[in-house]
């Protein structure tokens, strides 16, 4: 899969609406979904001037499998935030599925979040006092969708990462993985083209970030593109791809995985 | 997400912490109850003095000493009094009235032989029973032959009668009020207390026989009188009657300006208790709305810390993408349900405390509908003010700072 083909190109084929239906053109280059511009994000000013981000390039193609490591303080977290429109660039140009969203207004960044970007977050983020298929209905609300509709897809959503039998448990009814697989559901059930997950296995054991991380090659396999935040090397390796941040830049922007394996900890510097 | 949706989850979360909820909207309940009872009491008096003033009847004219200026003034000066033969000669020479009755009240110890009481002692005329609307019970009224002969006969309320003479019949029996013997020729049917006074409980003798026999001639122009009550035609006729009285008042006090007595109606006494109830409804109404606000700040007290306290799913919310509005609304809708809930419950609670006021007082019962359209909506709307505040907070966080918190 190439990183890099012309800008012509791009502009051509990238409004397609779902750029994955051409996966199966083996001879045709992937379309990008995410592409960063001399993105430079900088909170502060003057004395007190902090730069997450200093003109960073950067490109992920779509139906990719791909981790961003590096120490903290790199800017890989601002880097998460920004791809996830959670977040705009203080200059630079951000296309994310052909779209520039670096100056869209918040109320258009929720709509590409609500329909295009799934979140999985170290801390699960479940709402307590709503079950596990009312905490996957939840995204659908946003997006309009009708009551019958959304507990059949909350359902299926679940189903799909092996909780069909735990729908009507409340967050403190299931263990912490359980907790991971229903927030991975409901960052699925929207069918989002990307699935963006920050330190999703974080806060759990061994065994359970096997199944999570077993779901997420499962989820890339069926087409959907996924970029996670991780300081395990153990994890990243199971990724196709390594993009590497440190002070604020990309330090390597396809570091092979397979390089990590010598690594016991988070390489510094 | 529309309305019916966010209702729904609105009400979720308010039940999944309900003691927090039931707290808040106590604050609303609380000052919608007093508003509603306030209120309600208010109308409640309101009524009661109207009944009271009603059944003066509609066409009964008041002629009291004194003018009104001198009264309002608190001038000492005593104004010429009003006279039995004031009275006389309204009811011969005016027209348009069809009875007078002159009226004069004094306290004093009755007794029957050894049971005693100290009561009213009221002096009148024959047209009483007419002008005020009584009726006789037993027996019969003072006559103007009584009044003519100062005869000692006197005519007893029904409470007196029962507390001088029990179950014994009152007709034909001695009493003595301050020392001076009478006999009972009649017992008044039963009315209640009327502006302060209770024929109910007093003694009427002929008001000749109260100044000859009790009190004595006070003033230098004849018998004075505390007051003359007339009865017009009819109510068409209230306004040439009170033309005519005042100026036959007027030539025989020989005054030209300045009246040295002073009529009212029904009508105006209504009108004045209608000004005074309805100062005080809307003063207790303003002293409970003060209730009804601090409810309010409460709710904005409240969901400013659940504002606080919900950060992360605000932050959770904002990523699976709700918008601005989306938030906004979702805690207005709270804020909202709370009050007007708040608000339903204290107008059941104050209309409660109503009926239980209505049954301990004389006051009527009195809840009108638009009373509690009224409070339910503002309680409503108070919501809605304020929960704007933290409403808005709540949209404008930034999802990756509310995310972070821990």
């Amino acid at each position: 899969m190439s990183l890099y083909f012309s800008v012509k190109w791009r502009h051509t084929c990238s409004h397609h609406p779902n750029p994955i239906h051409h996966s199966h053109v083996l001879s045709f280059p992937m379309p990008s979904l995410i592409q960063f511009k001399q993105i430079t994000k900088v909170y502060g000013t003057g004395n007190t001037e902090v730069r997450a981000l200093w003109n960073v390039d950067m490109t992920i193609d779509s139906g990719e499998y791909c981790s961003i490591m590096g120490p903290s303080g790199s800017g890989k977290s601002t880097a998460m935030n920004m791809i996830g429109c959670l977040d705009q660039p203080t200059s630079g140009e951000y296309l994310f599925d052909g779209q520039d969203v670096a100056k869209l207004p918040e109320n258009e960044l929720a709509h590409i979040r609500n329909r295009k970007i799934g979140f999985v977050f170290q801390q699960f983020h479940l709402l307590s006092h709503l079950t596990a298929l009312e905490n996957v209905e939840q995204p659908m609300m946003y997006a309009g969708v009708r009551s019958a509709e959304r507990k059949r897809r909350s359902a299926e959503a679940l189903e799909r990462v092996g909780l069909g039998n735990r729908i009507n448990n409340r967050p403190n009814q299931l263990s912490g993985g359980q907790q991971q697989r229903v927030a991975i559901a409901r960052a699925i059930v929207n069918k989002p083209l990307l699935l963006l997950a920050d330190e999703p296995t974080g806060a759990l054991d061994t065994q359970t970030t096997q199944d999570v991380i077993d779901i997420f090659s499962e989820l890339n396999a069926s087409g959907i593109t996924v970029v996670m935040v991780t300081h395990e090397p153990e994890v990243a390796r199971l990724t196709n791809r390594v993009i590497w941040f440190r002070d604020g830049e990309v330090l390597n922007p396809h570091l092979d995985p397979s390089n990590l394996g010598s690594m016991t900890a988070v390489p510094i510097g | 997400m529309d309305f019916a949706e966010s209702l729904r989850m609105a009400t979720k979360t308010l039940s999944a912490n309900k003691l927090r909820s039931g707290l808040t909207m106590l604050g609303i309940i609380i000052g919608n109850a007093s508003v509603i009872a306030m209120i309600g009491i208010g109308e409640g008096a309101q009524k009661f003095v109207n009944a009271q003033l009603q059944s003066l009847g509609p066409n009964v004219l008041f002629i009291v000493p004194g003018s009104q200026e001198a009264r309002q003034l608190g001038d000492l000066d005593v104004p010429r009094n009003l006279v039995l033969a004031d009275a006389e000669a309204l009811a011969t020479q005016v027209p348009s009235i069809s009875a007078v009755a002159a009226e004069k009240t004094t306290q004093g110890l009755v007794n029957y032989r050894n049971r005693n009481t100290n009561t009213s002692i009221v002096g009148t005329t024959e047209d009483f029973l007419t002008v005020r609307s009584f009726e006789i019970a037993q027996g019969r009224f003072l006559s103007n032959l009584d009044q003519r002969s100062n005869s000692s006969v006197v005519v007893i309320g029904d409470t007196l009668a029962d507390t001088l003479f029990d179950k014994e019949s009152p007709l034909g029996k001695q009493i003595r009020i301050k020392g001076i013997t009478f006999e009972v020729i009649g017992v008044l049917q039963k009315k209640g207390s009327n502006l302060g006074l209770n024929y109910d409980d007093a003694v009427m003798v002929s008001i000749t026989t109260l100044a000859s026999r009790i009190v004595g001639r006070t003033s230098p122009y004849g018998i004075d009188v505390g007051f003359i009550s007339i009865s017009a035609d009819s109510p068409e006729a209230m306004e040439t009657a009170e033309f005519q009285v005042t100026n036959l008042l007027r030539l025989r006090h020989g005054t030209t300006d300045g009246d040295d007595f002073y009529i009212s109606s029904q009508e105006t006494l209504l009108t004045i208790a209608d000004t005074v109830t309805g100062a005080l409804t809307l003063m207790l109404a303003a002293i409970a709305s003060i209730s009804l606000f601090v409810g309010g700040i409460g709710i904005m007290n409240i969901m400013l810390v659940s504002v606080r306290e919900r950060t992360q799913e605000i932050g959770l919310r904002k990523a699976i993408g709700a918008n601005q509005k989306d938030i906004l609304t979702q805690f207005l809708i709270e804020a909202v349900i709370l009050s007007a809930i708040g608000g339903l419950v204290g107008t059941a609670v104050g209309g409660g405390g109503i009926f239980l006021i209505a049954a301990l007082s004389p006051f009527e019962a009195s809840v009108s509908a638009s009373a509690v359209i009224v409070a339910v909506g503002v309680s409503g709307s108070i919501g809605l003010f304020f929960g704007v505040v933290p409403a808005r907070q709540a949209a404008k966080l930034d999802p990756i700072v509310a995310l972070r918190s821990a």
